[in-house]
């Protein structure tokens, strides 16, 4: 009875796995696998149950291992610290906190959303009508994207205006120039609208014919009008 | 006698080395987090050089991702919260890899911008580095056990059942009535 027991128990820790259990096999003579039907299983046991019992031992043992190994497996697993969604919101909602006062009295502190410049300048300009500008030749192409992608790109004759190094760039390259004459600037991302920006600082300088190239360099190049290098 | 592959299988499970993940993952993310707050301008720039995240939020995951970055490292580093904060590393990691993929593929020419104003240029170098922190982010996700201030309790909804029915098994009671001798625990 209480090997019958320990053999269910044994079954019942090899189940935790949820998973089959295999094992090899191996028998003393030839041996042909014959399938007994359920009413002849039982006299069948009982006329051989000292080998009944043997095999019940051994098979009793190796579950009662598995059971024990999946024992430790699961204090290790179940050792972890809990994960939920209050964690997560701890951390994220702490970092906001910090970031949001932090930013408000850092003396270096930036807009949450970025402000406008648009009410500074004057008007947008269509590459086609900018291209016949460039043929002309009368009008000054600035780049305010950051000096790596002017190098990388630009419209040809363009002067870069980078809104890093505005006031360094400024003087070196038109500070001189006409403040009458048309400018028109391009430079637009998905994350950063630095036209208008340096199209502002144009405005405030003084420049009085100050636009933006609608669409940026992407409008212009989609357009094959000419780019260098 | 212990294979090679079970022993360095033991190393890769273990909770010390994710002590030392820990450690090592807290610093950097703190350190890199350190040259971005006080400046968040600088910080912004750099972000939009990578032409992925759209205007109007720009500013807000500027001011805010550094500080995220600075509190998961102290909680790394201190035992807190250690699964959240190494899954939300792990998060970032993932995006800065995918951003710098994505902004090598456009060949863009910027720097990563990953710990000050300068940086090195992006490359597969730089995507390989972020991997293997990602790597090591989940090994502290999946394996760290050496924490402090946390509630206790189970990972996984389905092992609940498993912890009861083991619980019952071990009871003293149910092996008595039953006639079970008791289980020998071994631990490798």
């Amino acid at each position: 009875m209480t090997e019958k027991r320990e053999i269910a128990t044994a079954l019942a820790d090899s189940t935790l796995s949820g998973e089959l259990i295999r094992a090899p096999a191996k028998t003393m003579e030839e041996t042909r696998l014959i399938v007994i039907p359920g009413d002849w299983f039982e006299p069948i046991m009982r006329k051989n149950s000292d080998m009944v019992d043997s095999v019940g031992k051994e098979v009793s043992l190796c579950l009662h291992k598995v059971g024990s190994t999946l024992e430790c497996d699961a204090d290790r697993q179940f050792a972890a610290p809990r994960l939920t969604w209050v964690d997560y919101l701890l951390i994220v909602g702490l970092g906001v906190v910090c970031a949001l006062v932090f930013n408000r009295f850092n003396f270096k502190g930036i807009p949450i959303v970025p402000q406008s410049f648009l009410y500074e300048v004057v008007s947008f300009e269509n590459p086609s009508t900018a291209f016949d500008k460039h043929k002309k030749g009368k009008t000054l192409f600035v780049d305010a994207m950051p000096y790596s992608f002017y190098e990388q790109e630009h419209i040809t004759g363009a002067v870069s205006l980078p809104l890093a190094i505005f006031v360094f760039m400024y003087d070196m390259s038109i500070a001189h120039t006409d403040k009458s004459k048309e400018i028109i600037v391009y430079g637009r991302t998905i994350s950063k609208r630095y036209d208008e920006e340096v199209a502002s600082k144009l405005v405030a300088r003084g420049h009085k014919n100050v636009k933006i190239l609608k669409g940026s360099l992407d409008a212009w190049k989609k357009k094959n009008y000419p780019v260098e290098p | 006698m212990r294979s090679i592959s079970s022993y360095i299988k033991g190393i890769l499970m273990s909770e010390y080395l994710s002590l030392a993940l820990r450690i090592y993952v807290g610093c950097i993310f703190i350190y890199a987090s350190l040259n971005k707050i006080p400046d968040p301008s600088v910080f912004a720039e750099n972000i939009a050089a990578y032409r992925i995240i759209p205007y109007r939020g720009l500013h807000l995951v500027a001011i805010i991702l550094p500080w995220i970055e600075l509190i998961c490292g102290f909680f790394l580093i201190l035992g807190l919260r250690t699964r959240a904060a190494a899954s939300i590393q792990g998060g970032l990691l993932f995006m800065f890899t995918f951003f710098v993929i994505i902004n090598i593929f456009r060949d863009s020419p910027i720097s990563c911008g990953c710990f000050d104003t300068v940086g090195e240029p992006i490359s597969w170098k730089k995507v390989a580095i972020n991997t293997i922190w990602l790597l090591m982010t989940i090994q502290i996700f999946l394996f760290d056990r050496i924490y402090f201030l946390t509630r206790g309790g189970f990972v996984f909804k389905k092992k609940v059942h498993n912890r009861q029915y083991i619980d019952r098994m071990r009871s003293p009671s149910f092996r008595r009535s039953s006639g079970i001798p008791a289980l020998t625990r071994t631990r490798d």
